[in-house]
């Protein structure tokens, strides 16, 4: 007996009033003592779900119908539940997916930590918050003390991560579970993170299960991966194995789509040539451009300045600058990119050009207009000319309305075209964003994140915009869905002579989008260029730790 | 993280200042509308009142009922009764009774404590069972028997407190005789109408309650518990419960508020000389000062409840406490340095 644990044929299924489905179709694999394994898998593929039937917790409405999971030479699915809370905690750590919820708000993190301790290892109160303060400074927490009499919310998503680290390994388990421990975090907060999971798991020779979407994170840090889709492993190996030569064609597909594995700008592929009658019925809203005398810069920014006051009360002044003296151009048919962290401002900046939010100063310049003073119609008038794509396509589509509804809400809006004729156009926008037309009477439930993040894509085209906010617009999908989108964007901005304002977090996805890119930390432009100078050549500090961070610069492909 | 004594306490100045400014104007406001509501209405308040007591031997003399106003602090304009009135109150001096003659401070006095054991009692009862079905749904096993339970105190609300208390009288009363039926003298009274009222009142208490329970339940931090090996009980009284009150707390600052005014219909059935049958009685009579006074006083009771309840928030839950709001924004400043 060497393997730690041993899954064989596990099988869960999910019971809902539309009726029972397969998550987990018969799974087997091992786990060694002290080794790292990687499940990887899109979303719906089952492999959170595994990692909550190792624990034989899964989720409301789930049932573990058969298979066997034996973790040092007993069977965690036969154990009586007593016997199985005595290894929960202890034996087997568990990090979950969303640090912002994972921690019971009301209790101090320090005593969420010990209360493992008591439970398991029988140290008394003082001793257990006393060594609870000892974890917390070995899951890199400073001032650890102080930290430990705090309450979750005040502190921040990567240290509260850490939190749930140190309780996962509190116990000196011989096995953590961790689903998806990153993905709620912003790159660098990441790689600490990592890092520091790597440094206890080989200090105390744990064995880990890591869980992640993230191709290039597995690569990283797992010894072995096992590919999932739909409930079943396709393929497994060592990380080199898999991804260097990937046999089963889903795992071609996922590797081919990681942005952080491939490089360079995508290529817009050819349209395919609309008949006449089409072309009509797409560009039925479009407004005349002028093509004269044009400016070419769509878009021209200057000394942005917004300052937001936090909680006032009586004279109560605390202010937090979002955004500290920002310009920049975004040149005409081009993506400009701004690129940065959660709270880098790089949101903030993309509103108050969209003109959604009011700048406190500076000056934004649409097409050479100022559109800082514009009220009214006039305002009216540019939202034709600049829409905004969001990042959470399940949040930004009116679940009552059938996608032609949403389609052609814009065009009903400005009063364009007969109904007739505005829901050839849907049909029409559909149709360029690469979806069946057959969609047009669906509702956004019956859609999957990709599918409706096209449906936004659409809506925002329907008025013949000259210029697209996106917001972090495929942070929510899939990577193989990722590209898609990515492409379709590419595709669409040759189309329609696009120019696009690009926000994400993600330098990979920046890579494969954008022509300029603007790095931004706390407020302020730490650096812009041209994509391929700041990628390749990164002047500022920050800027090469956030290249750093990306995952895959351990091992390529 | 210094903090001196004096911005503490400001910062707790800051905290209970507009909570404060609420409550009084919550009580002024009652005032205010009841006032107008009985003043303005068509048709004088006294003479009203005077009819309904002596029918035809209603004084039509104009120095008698001049000198009755002046008794009853009816006389003057509308704005001089206002102001009058209003400081009167705020010395705590309610009026008399046109009805009965007595002091109306003295009557609330009296029908108070009746309503507040049983109110009290009620809620008692009410969070209390509310508290074990919930308990008992959370670590069953058995989804049939988790559904049913989440089923029962839907019917608490369903039933009229009329019905009920006739039921519960005619059982413990008169069936088994170890209950008094009515009155307010024997020690055991408050018991059947505290169960009558509690039936409605723990009913919607058990809804947001329960809720909050189940919502928690499905939460990631119990999930993490969970994967501590937390055992059940300690899972549902240390990390579910806590969590699950902040809701309920709200929904029992309204319900104390409804029992304040919302006996009437019980202490009716029960014969009970309380707040409610105070209410009544003095609508029926048009004693609009006792209106006006018992409108005052459960406006204040409504809104002291409130106010502990605002403050209980700050109690439960760490991130309603004012200090946490400023230090959450040094968070977000301080964040990317940290993290590194």
């Amino acid at each position: 007996m060497t393997e730690l644990l041993q899954v064989r044929g596990l099988e869960v299924e999910y019971t809902t009033r539309s009726g029972t489905t397969p998550a987990v179709r018969g799974v087997d694999f091992d786990v060694e003592r002290g080794a790292v394994v990687a499940i990887v898998g899109e979303s719906g593929s089952g492999k959170s779900t595994i990692s909550q039937a190792l624990i034989r917790q899964v989720a409301e409405g789930g049932r573990i119908t058969g298979g066997s999971v034996v973790f040092d030479g007993r069977d965690l699915l036969q154990l009586p539940e007593k016997s199985l809370r005595s290894l929960r905690g202890a034996r087997i750590g568990f990090v979950p997916q969303d640090p912002s919820s994972s921690l019971n708000p009301l209790i101090k993190v320090g005593e969420q930590i010990a209360e493992s301790l008591r439970l398991h290892t029988g140290l008394s109160r003082k001793d257990a918050a006393k060594r609870a303060v000892e974890i917390l400074a070995e899951v890199g927490i400073s001032e650890p003390a102080a930290r430990a009499d705090q309450y979750p919310h005040e502190l921040s998503g990567g240290m509260r991560q850490r939190v749930l680290i140190g309780i996962a390994w509190a116990c000196e388990p011989a096995l953590v579970i961790a689903d998806e421990p990153t993905s709620a975090l912003d790159v660098t907060v990441q790689r600490h993170v990592l890092d520091r999971m790597e440094l206890l798991a080989a200090q105390h020779d744990t064995a880990v299960l890591l869980v992640t979407h993230d191709l290039a994170v597995a690569a990283d840090r797992a010894s072995r991966m096992l590919v999932m889709n739909q409930g079943r492993i396709v393929e497994q190996g060592t990380a080199a194995d898999v991804l260097g030569d990937p046999q089963h064609e889903y795992t071609r597909r996922l590797v081919a789509a990681a942005p952080g594995l491939s490089s360079g700008r995508m290529h817009p592929r050819p349209v395919e040539v609309h008949g006449e009658d089409t072309r009509r019925a797409l560009t039925l809203g479009f407004a005349e451009r002028r093509d004269a005398d044009r400016v070419p810069n769509i878009l021209e920014v200057e000394d942005l300045v917004k300052t937001y006051s936090l909680r006032g009360g009586l004279g109560d002044k605390s202010t937090l600058v979002a955004v500290d003296h920002v310009s920049f151009s975004v040149p005409r048919g081009t993506t400009y990119s701004l690129v940065g962290e959660s709270g880098s401002g790089k949101t903030t900046t993309a509103r108050i050009a969209a003109r959604l939010v009011q700048a406190d100063s500076g000056v934004v310049r649409f097409d050479g207009q100022d559109i800082g003073e514009l009220r009214g119609e006039s305002l009216r008038q540019l939202r034709r000319r600049v829409q905004v794509v969001y990042q959470n396509p399940f949040g930004s589509l009116d679940p009552t309305m059938t996608v032609e509804a949403i389609v052609s809400e814009p065009l009903t809006a400005f009063r364009i075209g007969s109904r007739a004729e505005r829901r050839e156009t849907a049909r029409a926008l559909l149709d360029a964003v690469r979806l069946d037309p057959e969609f047009a009477s669906r509702k956004p439930a019956q859609l999957s994140g990709g599918q409706r993040q096209r449906v936004a894509i659409a809506r925002a085209l329907a008025l013949g915009p000259e210029l697209l906010v996106l917001d972090e617009p495929v942070s929510a999908l899939d990577v193989s869905v990722q590209e898609q989108i990515l492409q379709l964007l590419v595709d669409l901005q040759r189309e329609f002579a696009l120019s696009y304002l690009f926000i994400s977090h993600d330098l990979g996805v920046i890579r494969q989008i954008s022509d300029s890119v603007a790095v931004m930390q706390h407020g302020r432009v730490v650096e812009s260029g041209s994509a391929e100078t700041v990628m390749s050549t990164p002047q500022d500090a920050y800027t090469r730790e956030l290249l750093a961070a990306i995952p895959g610069a351990h091992s390529g492909p | 993280m210094k903090q001196t004594g004096d911005s503490r306490a400001r910062r707790a100045l800051r905290f209970i200042a507009p909570r404060l400014f609420q409550f009084v104007f919550v009580v002024w406001a009652a005032y205010t509308v009841t006032f107008l509501l009985l003043h303005l209405l068509p048709g004088d308040p006294l003479i009203a009142a005077l009819s309904v007591k002596g029918g035809d031997a209603t004084p039509t003399d104009p120095a008698e009922l001049s000198e009755l106003r002046a008794r009853y602090g009816l006389d003057g304009s509308v704005w001089d009764q206002y102001v009058t009135n209003g400081l009167a109150a705020l010395r705590g001096d309610l009026g008399v009774s046109i009805a009965t003659g007595q002091n109306v401070g003295d009557m609330i006095a009296r029908a108070l404590p009746n309503t507040a054991i049983v109110a009290v009692l009620a809620l008692l009862i009410g969070v209390v069972v509310s508290l074990l079905i919930t308990y008992w749904a959370f670590v069953t096993r058995a989804g049939w028997l988790r559904n049913t339970l989440l089923q029962i105190p839907p019917l608490g609300v369903a039933i009229p407190a009329f019905f009920s208390g006739l039921v519960l009288v005619s059982i413990f009363a008169y069936g088994l005789g170890i209950l008094p039926s009515s009155g307010t003298r024997n020690p055991l009274s408050p018991i059947l109408p505290a169960i009558t009222l509690a039936m409605p009142v723990g009913a919607i208490f058990f809804q947001v309650f329960s809720a909050a329970v189940l919502e928690a339940r499905a939460s990631s931090y119990v999930f993490t518990a969970i994967a501590k090996g937390v055992s059940l009980p300690t899972l549902f009284f240390r990390h579910v419960l806590r969590n699950a009150l902040l809701p309920s707390i709200t929904i029992l600052g309204l319900l104390i508020g409804y029992l304040a005014g919302g006996t009437a219909v019980v202490e009716s059935v029960f014969s009970r000389d309380g707040i409610g049958r105070l209410t009544v009685d003095a609508v029926l009579a048009r004693d609009s000062n006792v209106v006006q006074g018992v409108v005052i006083v459960v406006a204040v009771v409504y809104s002291v409840v409130n106010l502990l309840v605002d403050f209980s928030y700050g109690l439960t839950d760490p991130r309603t406490r004012p200090a946490a709001l400023r230090r959450r924004v040094q968070d977000a400043r301080n964040q990317a340095v940290v993290e590194r």
